[in-house]
Formats: C-alpha cells, sequence, structure tokens
C-alpha cells in the first residue's frame, strides 16, 4: 500500500492491483491576514511587490466593472443576462498574468478582470454590456461570451464545456506551425461534467499539447453544488486519468494563483504535459442577473464565511505588511475605476446599434442568395 | 469514387502544408472504406492523426486547427456517429464566424460516408443532411461520381467557410469515371445538368443521381427527362433549378433521406414561391420514408430505385 494513497472505498482485492489516487491540499501561499507561507513563497516563480499592486489595480478594476454591470442592468441598461464575478478576481488574473503575448485564453464567463488586463477595454466592456456597434462581436453575444484575435481571446458560446476541446485543437495547430504560444482554457466546476471537458483533457493527453487547463471551482453550477458534479473532492485529480498534471490552487489567493499557473505555463511551454489547475473559489454573487441564490440554494452564513478570505483583501493586506502600499493608494485605485468606468460607459452609450444588414452578415464568408432575400423581405424591400 | 477522395486529398496534402487529416483509423488503415490509404506514408503521422475514439473530440480539435490557420480535413467513419459532435459542429463550428464578428472562422472539411444501400442496419446507413442544411453558416456537399467528387472536395479543402462533405457510400467502387490527374476543382453552390431533357425534371444527388440517370434511360422512348444533380446541397444553385423548372414544367426530387423536411421540402417550396406559374404538375417526391433508416432486412424497400423514380416521372407526366 503506498502511503496516502486510496481508492474509492476498500475492496479484498490485493491493494496494488486496484488503482489509488491522493486528493492534495489546496496550494495557498498568501494568508487571509496578509502573511505568508515562507516555503511555498520561496517556492517556484517569484513575484515583486510591484507587480502585486499592479494586479491588485486590475482586480480592484474587475470588481468595480461588476458592481457597476449589476447597477446598470438593474436600469435596464444592460442587453442580455450577466454573470457576475465578485470574489473570484485572483483566478484570472493570477493566471492571465502568467502568460505571454503569445499565448491564448480560452475563456470561460466570469474572468473579466483578467479580459480587461489583457487588452479588452473598458469602452469595449461596456459596449458588449449594451450590444452596439462599439463590441467588436458586433453585439450578438452574451455580456459574459468573449473572443478578441488581437487579444489573443478565442471567442467562446454559451453551452459549458465545448470551447475546451477546441482550444486543445488551437494549442496543437500552434505546435504545429512552430509557434511558442500555450492556451489557457478555463472552465467551472459544473464544466468538469461536460463532454468538452472529457474530449479536451483526453486529446491534450494523447497529443501533449501545450495547455493549461484551468477549472474554476466555485463551488456552484448555478444552484447545483460541486458534490453533484463529482464524487471526489479536488477536482485537479481528474488530471491523473488523462496523463495531466494536476494541481489545486487557493484561488483567493492571487500569489499562489500566479506562481502555480506561471509554473504551468512555462512548463508547458517547454514541452512538459499539458496541466490541470482548480482554483478553489467561491461566487460571492449570483449565477446571473436572472438568479436568485440566497433565498433558495445557499445560505447566507456560507457567503459570509467565504467574504472572510476575500481576495482583495487578502493582497491589500499583503501589501500594508510589506509597506509596498498604504491604504491611500488603494483609496485612489477605487477612484480612479470610478472615473474610468464612467468616462468609458459615457462612451459606449455613443456608439450606434450594428446596422441592420449585419443580421445577415458573418455567417458565411459571403452572403448567399436566401440570406439577401430573407433580408430584403425582413426590411420590406420585396 | 474512394480513390478520386485520396486523390484529391493527396493532391491538396502536397499543395500546402496546412492541410492535415485526422480521424478515427485514418493512419495506418487508411480508413475504413481505405479513402485516406496511403497518405500517412506520404505525409507523416504529423499530418495523417489517427485520433481517440470520440466525435466530439474530433471535430472540436479540427475547429480548434481551423481557428489557428490550418485546413483540416476531419473524417467521421459513418455519418450516423456524428452526433456525438453535433454540439461542436452545430453549435461552435458553424457560429462562429457570426458569434465572433468575423474575428474568427473554421474553415475546416467534415467528410463522411453517408447512406444506405450496403446492409450495414440503423448506424451505418443514415442520411442526415437535412440536421446541416437546417444549421445556417455550413455548407453541405454531396459528391455524386469520382470526377465531382475529387473536385468538390478540393474545392472544399480551400475554401473559407465549413463544409459537411457527405460521401455516398453505395457508390465508393462502382461506378468507376476516368479522373484526371491534374488539378481541378469544382465550384460549390453550383449543380449540374447530369443529363438534358425537355419535359420533366429530376433533381437529386448522391448516389440517387445513377439511379435517376437510369430510370431517365428507360423512359428515354417516351419522356425527354432532365436529371439535375445538386453537388452542392446548401447553398442551393437556385438559379439551375428554377430554369430547369421553367424549361420542363414539371418536377420530381428524390433522395434517400426521409421525406418529411428533407430537401425535397424545401425546393417544392421555394419552387412553388417563385415559380408556380411554370408548374403543369404538383411536385412530385420520391424519397426515403419517415423511419429511423434502412433497416437491413428491407433496405431494398428502403432506398427510392429506379422503378419508384420511374413511377414518380410518371405521375408528374399523367398529372
Amino acid at each position: 500500500m503506498i502511503v496516502g494513497m486510496q481508492a474509492a472505498e476498500e475492496t479484498d482485492i490485493p491493494p496494488n492491483f486496484v488503482a489509488q489516487y491522493k486528493e492534495p491540499d489546496v496550494m495557498r501561499v498568501l494568508n487571509p491576514d496578509g502573511s505568508v507561507n515562507e516555503e511555498l513563497h520561496k517556492w517556484g516563480p517569484s513575484i515583486s511587490d510591484k507587480e502585486v499592486v499592479s494586479l491588485l489595480n486590475h482586480m480592484i478594476l474587475g470588481r468595480a466593472v461588476d458592481r457597476w454591470a449589476w447597477m446598470l442592468h438593474r436600469q435596464g441598461r444592460v442587453k442580455g443576462t450577466y454573470g457576475s464575478y465578485e470574489g473570484q478576481e485572483a483566478v484570472d488574473i493570477g493566471a492571465i498574468y502568467a502568460l505571454r503575448g503569445e499565448d491564448w485564453i480560452a475563456p470561460s464567463y466570469r474572468i473579466l478582470g483578467g479580459l480587461i488586463m489583457r487588452g479588452i477595454t473598458l469602452e469595449e466592456v461596456f459596449s458588449k454590456f449594451f450590444a452596439n456597434s462599439g463590441d467588436l462581436e458586433k453585439g450578438r453575444n452574451l455580456p459574459v461570451e468573449w473572443g478578441s484575435r488581437a487579444r489573443g481571446i478565442l471567442s467562446i458560446g454559451a453551452p459549458i464545456g465545448p470551447h475546451l476541446i477546441y482550444a486543445v485543437g488551437f494549442a496543437h495547430a500552434l505546435r504545429y506551425k512552430k509557434k511558442d504560444g500555450v492556451v489557457m482554457a478555463f472552465t467551472g466546476d459544473g464544466g468538469t461534467s461536460t463532454n468538452g471537458f472529457h474530449s479536451a483533457l483526453n486529446f491534450a493527453g494523447v497529443f501533449k499539447t501545450p495547455n493549461v487547463f484551468v477549472i474554476i471551482n466555485n463551488q456552484y453550477a448555478i444552484s447545483v453544488p460541486v458534490s453533484r458534479q463529482t464524487a471526489v473532492t479536488r477536482l485537479s485529480i481528474k488530471a491523473a486519468a488523462y496523463g495531466l498534471v494536476g494541481v489545486s490552487v487557493d484561488g483567493n489567493d492571487l500569489l499562489a494563483m500566479y506562481k502555480a499557473s506561471k509554473y504551468a505555463v512555462e512548463r508547458v511551454r517547454s514541452g512538459g504535459a499539458p496541466f490541470l489547475l482548480e482554483a478553489v473559489t467561491y461566487r460571492i454573487g449570483p449565477h446571473t442577473t436572472s438568479d436568485d441564490p440566497q433565498t433558495k440554494y445557499r445560505p447566507k452564513e456560507e457567503v459570509d464565511r467565504w467574504r472572510q478570505l476575500d481576495p482583495i483583501a487578502r493582497v491589500k493586506a499583503y501589501l500594508l505588511r510589506s509597506g509596498a502600499a498604504a491604504e491611500g493608494d488603494f483609496k485612489a485605485m477605487e477612484d480612479e475605476a470610478e472615473e474610468r468606468i464612467r468616462a468609458a460607459i459615457k462612451a459606449a452609450e455613443a456608439n450606434p446599434p450594428p446596422p441592420a444588414e449585419e443580421l445577415v452578415r458573418d455567417v458565411y464568408s459571403f452572403t448567399p442568395w436566401n440570406l439577401e432575400e430573407e433580408f430584403r423581405e425582413i426590411i420590406g424591400e420585396r | 469514387m474512394a480513390r478520386a477522395i485520396n486523390q484529391a486529398l493527396r493532391e491538396e496534402m502536397r499543395r500546402s502544408e496546412d492541410v492535415v487529416v485526422l480521424g478515427e483509423d485514418v493512419g495506418k488503415k487508411g480508413g475504413v472504406f481505405l479513402v485516406t490509404e496511403g497518405l500517412l506514408d506520404e505525409f507523416g503521422p504529423e499530418r495523417v492523426m489517427d485520433t481517440p475514439l470520440s466525435e466530439s473530440g474530433i471535430i472540436g480539435f479540427a475547429m480548434g486547427l481551423a481557428m489557428a490557420g490550418l485546413r483540416p480535413v476531419a473524417e467521421i467513419q459513418f455519418v450516423d456517429f456524428i452526433y456525438q459532435g453535433f454540439e461542436e459542429l452545430i453549435n461552435h463550428v458553424a457560429k462562429l464566424r457570426y458569434r465572433s464578428g468575423n474575428e474568427f472562422a473554421s474553415p475546416l472539411v467534415v467528410r463522411a460516408p453517408y447512406g444506405p444501400g450496403v446492409r450495414v442496419g440503423l448506424y451505418h446507413s443514415q442520411s442526415p443532411e437535412t440536421y446541416f442544411i437546417h444549421t445556417p453558416g455550413l455548407i453541405v456537399v454531396t459528391p455524386s461520381s469520382p470526377y465531382n467528387a475529387k473536385g468538390l472536395l478540393k474545392a472544399a479543402v480551400r475554401g473559407e467557410d465549413p463544409v459537411v462533405f457527405l460521401e455516398p457510400k453505395r457508390v465508393y467502387w462502382s461506378p468507376k469515371e476516368e479522373v484526371p490527374d491534374e488539378d481541378y476543382v469544382v465550384e460549390l453552390g453550383k449543380g449540374r445538368i447530369a443529363r438534358e431533357g425537355r419535359d420533366v425534371t429530376v433533381i437529386t444527388y448522391g448516389a440517387s443521381v445513377w439511379d435517376a440517370l437510369k430510370a431517365a434511360d428507360e423512359v428515354a422512348g417516351d419522356i425527354s427527362v432532365e436529371v439535375i444533380d445538386l453537388m452542392t446541397l446548401w447553398p442551393l444553385d437556385i438559379n439551375l433549378v428554377l430554369s430547369s423548372v421553367k424549361k420542363t414544367g414539371r418536377l420530381v426530387v428524390v433522395h434517400e433521406a426521409p421525406r418529411t423536411l428533407g430537401l425535397g421540402a424545401e425546393i417544392s417550396a421555394l419552387v412553388a414561391e417563385k415559380a408556380v406559374e411554370y408548374l403543369a404538375a404538383p411536385v412530385i417526391r420520391v424519397t426515403g420514408p419517415d423511419v429511423p433508416t434502412a433497416p437491413i432486412s428491407l433496405e431494398d424497400l428502403y432506398v427510392p430505385n429506379t422503378a419508384r423514380i420511374k413511377s414518380g416521372v410518371m405521375r408528374a407526366m399523367k398529372y
């Protein structure tokens, strides 16, 4: 028997014939009070306090955009439904900061702060919320679905999971074309139940593609808890069955997210097996603007408990301890975020809706006769 | 036809390193119908990829390759297995250009043998072309002969849009036809007049083209039948359809797919909308019945054969 290893339950079969696994610990560098785990802090890729300050700025901006999105939605100004982001900022900002310019992101819904850090402008963000012509995707998609070739962000749709497999194909093509890029693909805990997740990890393992998968385990897929997605505790152990390296990370810990991601990205880049990172976090807000968690499926105490682990508060405490920033700096960041957001909303609201003919463009690389005909009927020019 | 498709793949792979082939058993085995035979030897495992047994994986992976600039040709062993990749094909490959505002596209080819006629039962005989025709964003192609199979596939590989390339397995090995060695393409979106006629138009595609030609031959003494081979099912060559119907005034549509909401339904509606004044008879459909697919035991009854096509032609003529 290997120490610490286990199967789903004990049997009479001699243990050496039984597949066994080990549920890993969750990597945490930064404690909730801002102190660090010295040993882990020294391990792996390092990050300067100056960089942490800049990442905090992005976390604050991301949270402020999220707050504004809710406000605008309540005012009826956001088209479609918006998915909340609060409490998860360390996951995507830590992970995406580990990428280089030539790398790619296959996004999931709640990674807005990281995407803004990657170059999506605030005006684009609000243009997407308003579904107007300022959106690269011409306002066709929900305000949580992003794609931008220039920023290295692969387009996604609403169904959970299938983007993971084309993220694997894309990564394989980068290597085929002798490019250095790595593709980081995000999904949620619910995503691990999908066909796409299985196909993606399986193909990634078989073709040894340059992929880092990040599971944002925020404990719920809308209302269904992670215990209904899987019978195991740590989602990272799913990596083992596909020949991937699996690591569980405290998703509310910016330093751990960055260090684990940076390590994974560079190792994968240099030809190592693909990585599966589980970021253990919590969705503080509702699933989307059409969800009502507090009265239906989770107790307030649970949310309060997670609020104590807030990722932004933790980074602030860390910077205060190290002396790299003071309360006044945080206040300035928050004020600046508000100012930038207000200006962006104003600019975005001035963008017109896409022209009517965009209804029938981009279905193909050309517009076939039937679409021309249908469009003429729609606008009354039959 | 299998050999002509092989030749098309070989030529396109020689033309551009971006063209890669993937699927189950496409490597050493050369595919269960030997369509990819010899490609592994010539181009190596990086360009001829045997994959895990996963249609969602094959189509999704190919989509990623295409998004990054490659020109993948993915084989689905039998189209009957494609439903496991439907999410990727229908929701992502087909919608990518539209949903991303033209930021991304997935110009890939999904090849799959389809159709009844070789007695292999419910899950090796289906004709699901309607699903793809009904999905905006996909081009749907069905060759009928070795010559047009080669030219159509080459056009599909070079195009900017995703193509579902349905190969009628019933005519993989015969009829045979001389296929030129040189490079040529058969333009997508264009049908052909397989046989000129004056009295009645038979519109069909795939293996049924041969049955329609035979039927036309057999009634040639009395009736002059025009046979249209669509080749590209969607976008439909509407001009060819209308010009033929306007000439003959009578229309029979033949396909192996189940009748209800088959391509025949759409063609009937379009002809009714655009050329009703030219029609001397109702549009007749000769199709597979609305059953799950051809049963092994009664397959001959399922497939629209020459006798049924002739009978359809007679009904149109006698109206």
